[in-house]
């Protein structure tokens, strides 16, 4: 299992700058290695993982800054725009950054999951709300997705 | 874009990064050797210092009473108002309240080291940290406000009664105006500070678990 690609990611949704991923990804090391001997196994290892890192991002309480959108944007995106096989678009990016930015901490936490594949089984498992709740969650964050990214959507083509 | 276009373009993002970023080993080893800086660590060594001083105060206070008893008969304290015995029973209160801050602080400290490296779901992860810094707070807030109280009511009592002509009714009526008034200030002034120093985490909490409980679904 790839945990340091699961730990990137919480990292990536909950962090606008490189210094306060850097940290955040620290933190969330050091609490699983504090954390490890008690995982006995109750639940998926990759549950246990997301449930650890999204406690961290709760107790690593940063003042939250709003940002305008281009800011957000980081370099590295840049260079995959530039570097990958499959060319992403740039306003691709910029609309994922922009519509994920948009939204409080805990709809990051349950569009992460779900981006992730998660079921609703599994994402009720992390956040400790019900499936229905989930789903009644999802459908509120799709509509708020949807009117986020179709303004920019419009602009971009 | 619709959310499926979204998870497409995730999807592309995660798969580059993820390469990217693969951090060696000895770098992860280096990480997790070092100091913890969330909010929470932060709070640990603070009462980790609380819990010490109040502690070592409290026992300073509990060994000085035998001496204040026995010197009862020859001197007298806090500018002569108070004798010795008074000073004895003063000690034992302050130490007492001390070792309930020490108790309450360890307790907090123990609730805080298995938060931290809770595997709880969300919600009841925060609903606990909630609790947690609401009783840090109370803690703090409380144990000065009962403490001026006490210590400055003691002082009065004994100035009121062996240095004023004072009827019993009036000294203990201003005894109590007083030692509420500062009960009331001190308590302000507490809650203030703990507002100013998690006020705005305790809010960021506390909005966070309101968006995890389900009675918002009838919003729906």
């Amino acid at each position: 299992m790839d945990v340091q690609g699961i730990i990137h990611k919480v990292c990536r949704i909950y962090c606008d700058e490189e210094e306060q991923r850097k940290d955040l990804f620290q933190e969330i090391l050091i609490h699983l290695w504090k954390a490890y001997p008690g995982f006995k196994g109750e639940s998926k290892f990759s549950t246990w993982i997301y449930r650890i890192s999204l406690n961290v991002v709760f107790q690593h309480f940063r003042k939250q800054k709003r940002k305008p959108v281009e800011e957000t944007l980081s370099d590295e995106h840049e260079r995959i725009t530039e570097q990958n096989d499959r060319p992403l678009h740039n306003d691709e990016v910029k609309i994922l950054h922009h519509a994920i930015g948009r939204l409080n901490d805990i709809e990051k936490a349950i569009v992460m999951l779900y981006l992730e594949e998660k079921g609703y089984e599994e994402i009720a498992e992390i956040t400790g709300i019900t499936r229905n709740y989930v789903r009644v969650r999802m459908n509120r964050i799709k509509i708020k997705l949807g009117k986020l990214m179709k303004p920019l959507a419009n602009g971009a083509h | 874009m619709e959310l499926i276009d979204l998870k497409e373009v995730w999807d592309r993002v995660e798969e580059k990064e993820s390469e990217k970023f693969q951090l060696p080993e000895e770098s992860v080893v280096n990480a997790i050797r070092k100091q913890s800086n969330t909010t929470f660590s932060k709070i640990l060594r603070a009462i980790r210092y609380k819990v010490l001083i109040s502690t070592i105060a409290s026992i300073a206070s509990y060994l000085s009473v035998p001496a204040y008893i026995l010197k009862s008969a020859e001197e007298s304290f806090f500018l002569g108002i108070l004798s010795g015995i008074e000073v004895g029973i003063m000690m034992i209160l302050v130490g007492t309240l001390l070792l309930g801050i020490s108790i309450n602080y360890r307790i907090s400290y123990r609730m805080i080291k298995t938060n931290q490296i809770s595997a709880k779901p969300l919600k009841e992860s925060i609903q606990e940290a909630i609790d947690i810094i609401l009783k840090i707070n109370r803690i703090s807030i409380y144990s000065d406000a009962y403490g001026v109280p006490l210590f400055l009511g003691w002082i009065l009592y004994a100035a009121l009664f062996k240095h004023f002509e004072i009827s019993s009714i009036w000294g203990s009526l201003i005894i109590t105006g007083i030692c509420y008034a500062s009960f009331v200030l001190v308590e302000a002034k507490g809650k203030w500070l703990t507002n100013k120093k998690y006020g705005d985490y305790l809010s960021v909490l506390e909005s966070s678990l309101k968006e995890l409980q389900e009675k918002n679904m009838h919003q729906v």
